[in-house]
């Protein structure tokens, strides 16, 4: 199908600039996610590609063509809107029969067209009801089959599955996802949803402000955070941090301070000086109560989570809150004193720029 | 609240209500229900009173007239407001509500009786109206909290419907009746005779007059509806300079009454050679129709969701399909809403059409009501009148029971969220 290249797209409304540069490459039958807090710019993004809105400065090119100025429908795209955006006075046949009607397909075409989406889809039975007679899900089917009859080179989602409950929302994750399997396509999608990125993404944009922060695969994203922001948005439950300072340096090997006096080795790969303030990160999921490799920080338990499968523990160090992940069966309770051990080799690290210096020494350089 | 029946032992003061208050209470009652008494059975003796001695009357005879006649109905005319006033509020303050109510409002209706009451004497217009005030705050008062909703919004409608369709009602009665029926005051058909029916169309050209107007009125629908809907996308969806000016300026058009207009239309008019033809009327009927067409359909073309225009811009659609084959649709409501306004507007129009138009032929319907003529310069026709005004009204009414049905809300439903 085809490829999409975004060239330092700037966005502006007015005097407010809300896309700064893009430079993007989104490869041919990819899944690239936009994603970030509410506000950064990713459906701005996606609208911009889809030409709903103008872009201000830059080139935007699909396919190796250059399509700033073309109309939505010529730039080969099929976007799938929030809110469904179903044409309410029509049947579901009509809805997806109107964007072939209007290229002037011819009738058996349309016909042809409507009917392998319904069947990919499964809504045949739906066909010939208008949107108000189905439920959320079903109108959500609809609204990806109009894009699919479409035979877009790039099919554009915008937050497609926020408006469906949690269950639900599981189930049309991997459904689009087979569905991306199945059609080969491009596809961009916005959520805010990091769970949605991780899961669906081959490729994952990290949007804030209008600034791309970050891009890669979701396993990239987890491992090598570039800066701050992105390791607090991306993983599940969101990274500990925990403020620092270099007490001593020696080449590649840094030592930190951690609370109550404990100090630590890290590795860095940027330079570092002795006394820079630095932010360590780690994982709820690379902390331990129960020992292990690493240095050791005291604290109390304060709230314990249990989920049956994995419990949170809530630990209380100095003026720091920790969040430990442990087995479901987990012994230990709230008030608990515990120690936890923080393993160097898994730990993030921060400059005062919020940028990563140093991430531990599972990180291949 | 609703299952507080009976007795209260104490007011809204927290005052013991004690058989002074009683008394004090059945005092007023007693003197309303009196002056309502007196005041209907006095009026209409003064004013024949009145009439008998306007022509020769002395002085002493006014005075006498003064002191036996003028004080006592004034006194009663004055009283019994106060009272009744007085024990509202009394009955308000105590919280002692629906068997008072009841109770006054059968006093008032059996002394209005007693008093031999007439709505023809007019006079005392205030205590029908009494009356009837004391029956809904009785029924609104009344202590079961289902039945009294339920009392108090069917009261309601029955108020609402009588008020608005009763001179209808009293239009159509009348058109039946012939000669010096039509000035006595009748509230049931008394005679049916359709003699004013076919006197109406045997007079002038009254069937050519109703075509007139359903010309008229349809194509000023018709051309408002068009006009109005490209330009509420415009001013609906585009954004562009100028544009809360422009809907300004088109709103202060229907700031100008008609006269300001009437004398530079006319001479446009005759500019074009347009005077004496439907469509000097057409065009200036527009003048009144198109402002709120366009307000109409922008409000309500801006509050369609975005997504759904841009659904179809991806799909490929122009401006043009957007409007035709996405907005119209869900526009139904709305513009069946405006054009019936506008219909009824251009159908009832008569400034206009009696300065353009001079000639019987192309006269509208108002028009020819106005200038139906009886057999004498001092006889009125109230009769053809009346049969006149019936008829005009039917297509209205017929035009509103066509369309109700498309007049429903929530059309737009399905069409974003759930």
């Amino acid at each position: 199908m085809a490829d999409v290249q975004l060239r330092g797209v700037v966005k502006r409304f007015g005097n407010a600039t809300v896309i700064h540069g893009v430079d993007l490459d989104i490869r041919d039958r990819e899944f690239c996610v936009f994603v970030g807090p509410s506000g950064c710019g990713k459906s701005t993004l996606l609208r911009l590609v889809a030409g709903l809105e103008d872009i201000t400065d830059g080139d935007l090119m699909i396919d190796g063509r250059r399509v700033n100025d073309l109309p939505p429908a010529r730039r080969g795209i099929a976007m799938v809107f929030q809110s469904y955006a179903l044409y309410p006075h029509m049947t579901t046949r009509e809805n997806m029969e109107f964007g072939l009607q209007l290229a002037k397909t011819d009738r058996s075409t349309i016909r042809q067209l409507v009917d392998k989406a319904a069947a990919i889809l499964q809504i045949e039975p739906l066909l010939d009801r208008k949107p108000r007679d189905m439920s959320g899900g079903q109108r959500q089917r609809v609204a990806i089959g109009r894009a699919i009859v479409r035979n877009p080179k790039v099919f554009l989602f915008d937050e497609p599955l926020s408006n469906l409950d949690a269950k639900l929302r599981v189930q049309m994750r991997l459904e689009l996802a087979k569905l991306h399997r199945d059609l080969n396509a491009t596809m961009i999608y916005v959520t805010h949803d990091q769970v949605e990125a991780m899961t669906m993404a081959d490729k994952i944009v990290v949007l804030r402000s209008g600034f791309v922060e970050q891009v890669g695969s979701p396993l990239e994203l987890y491992h090598k955070p570039r800066n701050l922001f992105v390791a607090g948005f991306i993983g599940s439950p969101a990274m500990n941090f925990i403020n620092s300072s270099v007490i001593d340096i020696e080449g590649e090997t840094a030592t930190v301070a951690l609370l109550g006096g404990a100090h630590m080795q890290v590795r860095v790969v940027k330079p570092v000086k002795k006394g820079d303030r630095v932010t360590l990160g780690i994982r709820p999921e690379h902390l331990s109560l129960n020992g292990g490799p690493g240095s050791q920080v005291a604290g109390r338990v304060i709230v314990t989570e249990r989920l049956g499968g994995a419990t949170y523990h809530y630990v209380q160090c100095g003026v720091d809150m920790l969040m430990v992940l442990s087995e479901g069966g987990s012994p230990i309770r709230e008030g608990d004193d515990v120690t936890v051990w923080i393993d160097p080799k898994m730990v993030h690290i921060f400059d005062e720029n919020e940028q990563a210096v140093g991430l531990g020494t599972h990180y291949d350089a | 609240m609703a299952t507080e029946t009976a007795t209260y032992e104490e007011d809204a003061f927290g005052l013991p209500l004690n058989p002074a208050r009683w008394l004090m209470a059945a005092v007023w009652i007693l003197v309303s229900a009196a002056a309502i008494y007196l005041a209907i059975r006095l009026v209409p003796e003064f004013s024949a009173l009145m009439e008998s001695t306007t022509r020769s009357i002395s002085a002493t005879m006014l005075g006498l007239l003064v002191r036996l006649v003028l004080l006592p109905v004034f006194l009663a005319l004055i009283v019994a407001p106060v009272a009744i006033a007085g024990y509202v509020v009394y009955l308000t303050l105590a919280r002692y509500t629906p068997e008072a109510w009841w109770l006054l409002f059968v006093l008032f209706v059996a002394a209005a009786i007693a008093g031999g009451y007439s709505w023809a004497n007019g006079a005392p217009g205030a205590y029908p109206l009494m009356t009837v005030l004391c029956a809904i705050f009785a029924v609104v008062t009344f202590p079961l909290e289902r039945l009294r909703k339920k009392l108090a919004f069917y009261t309601l409608i029955v108020a609402i419907i009588l008020f608005s369709v009763f001179p209808f009602y009293y239009a159509i009665i009348t058109s039946l009746k012939t000669g010096t029926g039509l000035f006595t005051i009748d509230y049931w058909p008394t005679q049916v005779s359709t003699e004013n029916y076919t006197g109406v169309f045997e007079t002038g050209s009254f069937g050519r007059n109703i075509l007139n107007s359903l010309f008229v009125a349809s194509v000023v629908v018709i051309i408002s509806l068009f006009l109005a809907i490209t330009a509420a996308y415009a001013l609906g969806r585009i954004r562009f300079r100028g544009r809360t000016t422009l809907l300004l300026t088109i709103l202060s058009v229907s700031m100008f009454p008609q006269v300001a207009v009437l004398a530079g239309l006319f001479q446009v008019f005759r500019e074009f050679g347009l005077s004496n033809s439907l469509w000097s009327l057409i065009f200036s009927y527009m003048i009144f129709t198109l402002p709120f067409t366009v307000w109409v359909l922008t409000t309500f073309m801006r509050d369609l969701p975005i997504e759904l225009e841009e659904a179809a811009l991806t799909d490929g659609a122009s401006s043009w399909t957007i409007i035709w084959r996405v907005f119209l649709p869900l526009m139904w409501p709305a513009m069946v809403t405006t054009g019936l306004l506008a219909f009824i507007a251009a159908w009832n129009e008569f400034l206009f059409a009696l300065t353009f138009i001079s000639n019987d032929q192309q006269r509208t319907v108002p028009l020819a009501i106005a200038f139906l003529s009886g057999a004498s310069d001092q006889e009125i026709p109230w009769g053809k009148i009346m049969a006149a005004s019936v008829i005009v009204t039917v297509p209205l009414i017929v035009l509103v029971l066509i369309f109700q049905r498309k007049i429903v809300s929530g059309l737009t439903a399905g069409a974003v969220k759930g």
